[in-house]
């Protein structure tokens, strides 16, 4: 099963060609673009994406905005920033980004982050999925931790 | 900028010392040359000469030292006077001692100087009168040198300023991602962008002329708006009104399109509708004046300091070509922001002001 993604960034040829190096994988399938982080919160409800490759730079609420405020959510789509300029790195790993690729984005460093992404969130997804008994850490159980 | 002030060498260091006494030697050769010629006397004059002077020039290197920080928060006319006030008590009370030593028969029974009696008060004043004028050819020596400094520095820090109105790397990455997108969905458009890039990066790199026609900065200016027209679209729109300005009027390199480059990236590019920026442009009495408006974006502009860089950096190119006759502003007038160059039209290269 493909993971779902939405493409989100202001510029339109960005978008345009991220979407056309996504379809040349088989991890991904871009289900959605937005223009802005306005427009990306609204699809979210309605798509349900998996993963959200998230411009750094746009105007209204950034992109890392938006990833800080994705994580408040339950069980939020994971998140590969993209960015022109490597000035926000630092904002963006804080926010918990699976990735962060440097804009013209190179097909393998795409392809690379995206099956991080894939084997990080919603793990059930992959090809072999551990069965769901294995999680046997005692910090999973809600009651009372001591770490 | 802030008003000139006195800086004297640091008189505390050895380098500064040995200049002194250099100084102090040739003073005594020049008053024992003008007083005894190149007969036997010569050297007992250079002698009896150096003696008191070395003592004049180290003590006043000494006080120098301590009273360096004070004269550097003076005026120069104040901080002069100080040092000349300074070496005349000095001298005075150094002139005094000497006298003394001179005068006294138990001391000097032989009047080894040929000390008149009777001068004791001339002897003073012309020592005082003599050390105030070595002394003002040395401030004025340090002015100058100061001057000169100075005006080296200004310059060199145009050239780095003028290097770092070029091109930002983000322009130049989403450039590249525009280019690459172009490249599968529309080649055609994105050999003109490469085109486009190259021409800009020319005018950009381009070391040896810091002047150029006001047409070829517009059109750098141009350049630069179509590439950025393939990136924001719809979103951006320029309104260009130069008709009236003289395009072989000469301008720094780098003065119209930084100022774009700030209107749309400070202004438009944060607004999610997009906006449109003025260029404006208009010539009276032999003096060009350039507007540069944008709409703000309705949280306050991020990163308002680009503009002031980019501005500052401006400004100091304009002045060091048009000196008082360049005139920059800029603010908030309404909902814009706007940036507005006032300079004079020339066809031909002013002398550099100083």
């Amino acid at each position: 099963m493909k993971l779902r993604a939405i493409v989100v960034d202001d510029e339109e040829l960005a978008r345009v060609r991220l979407s056309a190096l996504l379809k040349e994988l088989d991890q991904v399938e871009v289900v959605g673009e937005a223009k802005n982080a306005g427009e990306a919160l609204a699809l979210l409800p309605k798509l349900d994406p998996d993963l959200l490759y998230l411009d750094v730079r746009m105007p209204g609420m950034s992109g890392v905005e938006l990833a800080r405020h994705l994580g408040t959510l339950d069980d939020p789509p994971a998140v590969i920033f993209t960015t022109a300029y490597d000035e926000h790195a630092m904002a963006a790993f804080e926010a918990e980004a699976v990735g962060y690729l440097l804009k013209p984005v190179r097909r393998e460093k795409l392809a690379a982050a995206t099956e991080r992404a894939r084997q990080l969130t919603r793990p059930q997804l992959g090809p072999s999925p551990p069965p769901t008994p294995a999680r046997t850490w005692p910090c999973a159980s809600a009651t009372g931790c001591a770490c | 900028m802030s008003p000139v002030r006195l800086q004297l060498p640091d008189f505390c260091t050895p380098r500064a010392l040995l200049a002194v006494l250099v100084i102090v030697s040739l003073t005594a050769m020049l008053l024992a040359l003008s007083s005894a010629g190149f007969d036997g006397l010569f050297l007992t004059e250079l002698a009896h000469g150096l003696m008191f002077l070395v003592w004049v020039g180290l003590a006043g290197a000494a006080l120098l030292c301590r009273l360096r920080g004070h004269i550097a928060t003076q005026s120069v006319a104040r901080g002069s006077a100080v040092v000349l006030s300074v070496l005349a008590v000095l001298i005075a009370v150094l002139s005094e001692a000497a006298y003394w030593v001179l005068a006294s028969p138990k001391l000097n029974p032989e009047n080894l100087w040929g000390l008149p009696p009777g001068h004791h008060l001339l002897f003073v004043l012309r020592n005082v009168l003599m050390g105030l004028i070595v002394t003002s050819l040395a401030l004025r020596y340090f002015y100058v040198a100061q001057q000169w400094r100075l005006n080296v520095e200004s310059q060199a820090r145009a050239r780095v300023n003028a290097l770092q109105a070029r091109i930002r790397p983000h322009f130049l990455y989403n450039s590249m991602n525009t280019i690459a997108s172009l490249t599968r969905s529309d080649p055609s458009r994105a050999e003109e962008a490469v085109q486009d890039l190259a021409d800009l990066f020319r005018a950009n790199l381009n070391e040896k002329r810091s002047l150029i026609t006001l047409k070829e900065e517009l059109e750098a200016a141009r350049i630069y708006q179509r590439i950025e027209q393939l990136r924001m679209g719809e979103r951006l729109k320029v309104r260009w009104e130069v008709k009236e300005l003289p395009m072989l009027a000469l301008v720094p390199a780098l003065t119209v399109q930084p100022l774009l480059e700030n209107a749309i990236g400070h202004g438009v590019e944060n607004m999610e509708g997009g906006g449109t920026v003025t260029v404006e442009g208009t010539e009276a009495d032999g003096v060009i004046v350039l507007r540069v408006r944008n709409p703000l974006p309705l949280d306050g502009a991020p990163g308002r300091g680009g503009h002031g860089i980019a501005l500052d950096n401006i400004r100091e190119r304009l002045q060091l070509i048009f000196g008082a006759g360049a005139q920059t502003r800029s603010g908030r007038e309404g909902d814009e922001f706007v940036v507005e160059l006032r300079f004079p039209a020339l066809l031909t290269p002013p002398e550099m002001a100083s």
